[in-house]
């Protein structure tokens, strides 16, 4: 099909008859029966769905698995008129592909792949689409290389994003790392510290060591009073929010009604994000996690990102060959390697209006999506991202699981609804975390360089005007049961809390005015002040032994009020934990996770050893993702994925 | 035929159809289920109210802030302690635990008599309809799976059906709870606790 662009351009073939607004589909269906692909029962049942849920007919049978994507494609060429070509990435024209940016030929789904001559001699530039050959995609291209003939052919979406991640790989990756860090340096953690940030350090050192020298006490009276303070103000506003939470804790943001209103025919498509890393078999198991999910299938888009150097796990998810709503997207090899890479390659590619990321082991509820757009619906404009609530299957498993169960609820049921009510920024969890796809582009996606890169979007979403909210509905995850995984896990949690208050203390004022003091002050001690919880607590418990061991020992450095100050300060923030982790169990009438709550002081050491390490490679080695092994737990390997110990049962994440 | 009580427990070797059909039915009387809806606001206001009239007619009467103070937290205590109990509220047990903790700290009631009232209460949490109604409101909402359960869902393949209700055999359960017993005991005695472990304490490292 040769289309020319306006002002001097030729348009194709007209179609060959006129179309009303369900024509295509019926024609569509007629070449496929025609084809032999379909029966006339078939195409009678996909036309009813295709009424019903609103999705194209070759999307129906697709999903259906009736025909196979070449043979849809095969009849579509044949519908919409034009050439069918099977593109091979060797044949696009390099010198031409840079003209045109992939992040838009991703989104359109087409790409071009060469110049050659017409018939009568003139040039013109083939491109291969697959959508409709359209005046838009002509008019792209007339104005990106000044010829004036296009010719359209037909090829399939998986074509041209294979062709994509080929041709186009360098851009892809260097979009994926450096978008953020180029378009909004201040943004970005590529950058650790920046030169204010050095001089303050540097001179609070300086006057610390100076006062040391010229007066140790009235030095260690301030050290020892600032550091009580910023841990009492960290530990009161936890607990303040958390209370906020728990004061809703069976108020829904969406009601099962307002789930039953939705109409499948008005649902927009929905891209998931699956980054996966050296997890060979998890195609299965993502399958059957994502089996219940109420969505029509028509409308659900499943991208399985891999890594290029991760042969295995794309073998096995070839072999596997997953139902042609997964899409598998090779991410080219690129450093830093973290997760938030893997999804900006992801969400390049997103087709749907809204995007989720979860990780393959998760377990979201039922309806998780219908009630995201709800909130969506209900949220306004600018409203960008919706977070369900994380937990554990695993929760009985040991001792550690089931702390971690107790924080995780206490984090997600309370304190992150406390947020909300609050309307104070956000720090989005690891997954289920529900964004529009526009708005989420319009922020500049992930930033590669934090390895919280969800806490940070959270709060650079509330910086620049978003509003983030939290919904009812949870998925479930495998909680970390061993010690070492644990203190692995969280020193990378912590590092990149450490991180994000870098990012946005750069411009305090700044911050201060675009979000208000409220949420700036809310900022401040929840997402800087945890971190300088975990680092002080073990010298609040030196100073008890100390002063138990030894009485009255430190009162000839330090007033005898501020000892006792200090001593409080540290039963009271134990006890504030205590409370927090009493209240997890009850939101989900967990109740015998709620006697381990006592147990909490010293899950929180564990804390205090995970932050040193974080401390410790911020300054080394602030990219480094420190890898999680998941599969541990029984319920995984119960589903046949390989137990641990054997290849490709560790899982880093 | 009997119908199928949700309440009563699954038998241990009951087939996966039976669990199914308990577990929807389960499904369908939490769905239904009425929470025992509070007034918080309302309790809170009245509350309020009461301390504001109590306050001003003893500071008028010219006695001591103790005085003044007792009365108050006795108020909350009892209040939030019966909301807690019959309505199952969980911020308004450590409201009470905390009133609680305020007459340990006043000097005004020993920790023993506080942890009897506790567990008193904390029984009549273990009865309280009220708690069963919130849990089989909670049930349907979220829950984990048990390691059955999620055998059960590792049978099944993505296709194109959908179920719209994601019925997850839920555990019958009758209204009696232990570990909800403990739970709540826990919520309302650990302030007051808290409170005399603080105060002996501080009274210990002065005295050494």
């Amino acid at each position: 099909m040769t289309v020319v662009a306006p002002g001097g351009a030729s348009w194709g073939p007209r179609p060959r008859r006129a179309r009303g607004r369900h024509a295509a589909p019926e024609r569509l269906g007629d070449v496929l029966v025609e084809q032999g692909v379909l029966t006339p029962d078939q195409l009678t049942e996909a036309l009813e769905q295709h009424e019903r849920v609103g999705a194209p007919l070759g999307a129906v049978v697709l999903a259906k698995g009736w025909v196979t994507r070449r043979q849809l494609y095969v009849a579509l060429a044949e519908v919409w008129d034009a050439d069918l070509a099977f593109v091979d990435p060797v044949d696009v024209d390099e010198e031409l592909a840079r003209r045109f940016p992939a992040a838009m030929l991703a989104r359109e789904t087409w790409l071009p792949l060469r110049v050659e001559e017409d018939g009568d001699g003139e040039q013109q530039v083939v491109v291969a689409t697959a959508g409709r050959p359209s005046a838009h995609i002509a008019e792209e291209v007339v104005r990106r290389t000044g010829i004036p003939r296009v010719r359209q052919v037909v090829t399939t979406d998986w074509d041209v994003q294979r062709a994509l991640r080929t041709v186009w790989r360098d851009e892809l990756v260097h979009d994926a790392v450096q978008s953020l860090a180029e378009r909004r340096p201040d943004e970005s953690a590529s950058t650790v510290f920046v030169w204010p940030q050095v001089a303050a350090a540097v001179a609070l050192v300086a006057a610390t060591v100076t006062g040391l020298v010229l007066d140790p006490s009235l030095t260690m009276l301030v050290l020892v009073a600032t550091v009580n303070l910023a841990v009492a103000l960290a530990v009161g506003t936890k607990a303040l929010i958390s209370t906020v939470g728990t004061a809703w804790e069976t108020v829904e943001q969406v009601t099962d009604d307002e789930v039953a209103a939705l109409d499948d025919a008005d649902l927009p498509i929905y891209t998931i994000l699956v980054p996966v890393y050296k997890e060979a078999g998890i195609v299965g198991l993502l399958m059957r996690n994502l089996a219940d999910l109420d969505w029509p299938r028509e409308k659900l888009e499943i991208l399985l990102l891999l890594e290029e150097d991760d042969p295995e796990t794309l073998a096995a998810a070839l072999a596997a060959a997953p139902p042609d709503i997964v899409r598998i997207v090779v991410v080219p090899h690129s450093l830093p390697k973290t997760k938030p890479r893997a999804c900006n390659v992801g969400l390049t590619f997103a087709r749907g209006e809204y995007v989720v990321i979860y990780d393959a082991e998760d377990r979201p509820d039922a309806d998780q999506l219908k009630k995201a757009v709800v909130a969506f619906r209900k949220g306004g404009d600018d409203l960008v991202c919706v977070q369900a609530a994380l937990n554990y299957f695993n929760a009985r498993e040991n001792l550690l699981t089931r702390m971690f169960t107790l924080e995780y609820s206490s984090w997600f049921d309370y304190t992150l609804a406390g947020l909300d009510k609050l309307r104070l920024p956000i720090p989005l969890g690891g997954t289920s975390n529900h964004f529009r796809t526009d708005l989420l582009r319009e922020l500049g996606g992930w930033d590669p360089y934090n390895v919280t890169e969800d806490a940070d979007l959270g709060i650079r979403a509330s910086a620049r005007g978003h509003r983030v909210a939290v919904v009812n509905s949870t998925t479930y995850e495998e909680a970390n049961m061993a010690a070492g995984n644990w203190i692995r896990q969280r020193s990378r949690w912590i590092k990149g809390y450490m991180q994000t208050v870098l990012v946005h203390t750069r411009h305090p004022w700044r911050l201060l005015r675009s979000v208000g003091p409220r949420q700036t002050a809310g900022f401040a001690l929840l997402i800087g002040g945890t971190p300088l919880m975990f680092l002080a607590t073990p010298w609040l418990y030196a100073m008890l032994v100390v002063e138990l061991l030894w009485p009255g020992a430190l009162v000839p450095a330090l007033p005898e009020w501020l000892v006792q100050v200090s001593l409080a300060n540290l039963l009271l923030g134990n006890g504030v934990i205590i409370y927090l982790s009493l209240l997890a169990g009850f939101k989900r009438r967990a109740y015998g996770l709620v006697p381990f709550a006592l147990l909490s002081p010293v899950y929180w050491l564990l804390h205090s050893i995970a932050s040193y390490k974080a401390l410790w490679q911020l300054v080394v080695n602030p990219f480094y993702w420190e890898k999680t092994t998941h599969g541990l737990s029984s319920h995984v390997q119960s589903d046949g994925a390989p137990a641990p110990g054997t290849p490709g049962s560790e899982v880093p994440s | 035929m009997t119908a199928v009580n949700p309440m009563a427990a699954t038998r241990a070797d009951a087939s996966p159809a039976e669990a199914a059909s308990f577990a929807e039915a389960r499904a369908r009387l939490a769905t239904t289920a009425d929470l025992p809806r509070v007034r918080m606001r309302r309790v809170l206001t009245t509350c309020a109210a009461v301390l504001v009239v109590q306050t001003a007619a003893l500071l008028a009467t010219d006695r001591s802030w103790d005085e003044v103070l007792v009365p108050g937290y006795v108020i909350l205590m009892v209040t939030l302690a019966l909301v807690f109990v019959l309505a199952a509220v969980t911020v308004a047990g450590f409201a009470a635990g905390a009133a609680a903790a305020g007459l340990v700290v006043l000097d005004q009631a020993s920790l023993l008599p506080l942890l009897g009232g506790a567990a008193a209460l904390a029984l009549a949490c273990g009865f309280a309809p009220g708690w069963a109604r919130v849990e089989a409101w909670q049930a349907t909402r979220s829950r984990s799976l048990t390691a059955e359960e999620e055998a059960a869902l590792a049978q099944r393949a993505l296709s194109g059906d959908r179920s719209r209700l994601w019925t997850r055999g839920v555990r019958l359960r009758t209204y009696w709870r232990a570990d909800r017993v403990l739970a709540a005991f826990l919520v309302l005695a650990f302030h007051p606790s808290m409170a005399a472990f603080s105060l002996w304490f501080i009274g210990w490292t002065s005295a050494r």
